[in-house]
């Protein structure tokens, strides 16, 4: 979790990811970064580089953002 | 003489999945697969259709149903059989499948099924809504393992695939773009001849012209618009170039 902490903070119970829906950039550093990237189905990606929380079977998106769910 | 007789049916199928597990997209395909394949039976593509995300509704890592058209000889009776054997064995265990057929010769509310797939994407509905809506209806509807929450996702799909302006079409298609490095260059008219695909529109929905030439590189999907499945393009430096993923994502 300590090595997600540049990206992701938590709120309530919920690890949340700081940058919202719609920066890449952001994500793909993150993904970079975690040992448990994993792909989601790729008709589920959103992301043109595969290594991105937003592609990321770990993934949840919230209504407002983005959750990531690996140390639940 | 043969008297039986080529019918149209929309079907649609929602949380069969879990993670690590085949994905719903799969089933569908398979499933289209299993219902068309006899003489001048055929499927469409499938269509993704994204339905709202909120904490009180349990989805795995999205929450989207998969939707496809078929012409079949199989009666309602056989294609809900073949479906739902075919449901049972491939879901996860974990999941919540949910079936709907709509019969697309029949007369039903065209407006109220649209309107139900519409409101999924921003509100949260219920079992109960999807249940009485189909009865009302006509539409086949069932649960098949779980909490059987995927009936609202199910006829969701059916609505948005009826809206004709919603879903990305499932897996990639394949134009020989991915050979070369650099991509390739293929006029509208080849593009659609070698895809299947119906039409190539830009970002604002403007169809583009058969002589245009597109850019092709990497991974080239297509959407469900104007009731057509389209490839996608942007301007880019001059030249029309499939859509990125980011730009996929309003469908």
């Amino acid at each position: 979790m300590m090595q997600l902490k540049p990206w992701y903070q938590l709120d309530g119970k919920v690890f949340r990811f700081k940058f919202g829906t719609e920066n890449s950039e952001a994500s793909r550093q993150a993904a970079q970064t975690c040992k448990q990237f994993s792909p989601d189905d790729e008709d589920e990606q959103i992301d043109d580089t595969l290594v991105s929380c937003y592609n990321c079977m770990n993934r949840r998106w919230l209504i407002d953002g983005v959750e990531c769910i690996q140390f639940k | 003489m043969n008297n039986k007789q080529l019918k149209s049916w929309l079907i649609c199928i929602d949380d069969t999945d879990d993670i690590g597990t085949k994905g719903t997209g799969e089933i569908a395909q398979e499933i289209a697969e299993i219902l068309s394949g006899d003489e001048h039976e055929r499927s469409s593509f499938i269509t993704r259709h994204q339905l709202y995300v909120h904490p009180d509704i349990p989805y795995t890592s999205h929450n989207s149903a998969m939707c496809f058209y078929i012409e079949t000889y199989k009666s309602l009776a056989m294609i809900e059989q073949l479906a739902i054997v075919h449901l049972l064995e491939e879901s996860a265990p974990a999941s919540d499948p949910g079936l709907a057929i709509l019969a697309c010769d029949s007369e039903f509310d065209r407006e109220a099924l649209i309107h139900f797939g519409l409101e999924a994407k921003g509100q949260v509905k219920t079992k109960k809504d999807a249940y009485d809506l189909a009865l009302r209806l006509g539409v086949s509807l069932s649960e098949h393992g779980g909490t059987g929450q995927g009936v609202i996702g199910a006829l969701a799909g059916i609505g948005l695939r009826l809206y004709g302006q919603d879903g990305r079409v499932k897996g990639q298609i394949d134009l020989g773009q991915e050979l070369y490095e650099e991509g390739v260059e293929l006029t509208v008219e080849e593009v659609l001849t070698r895809s299947g695909l119906d039409i190539v529109v830009d970002l604002s929905g403007q169809q583009l012209k058969s002589t245009e030439v597109i850019h092709l590189t990497k991974k080239v999907k297509a959407v469900y618009c104007q009731h057509q499945f389209a490839l996608l393009v942007y301007r880019h430096e001059g030249r029309w170039c499939n859509a990125l993923k980011r730009q996929l994502k309003e469908y």
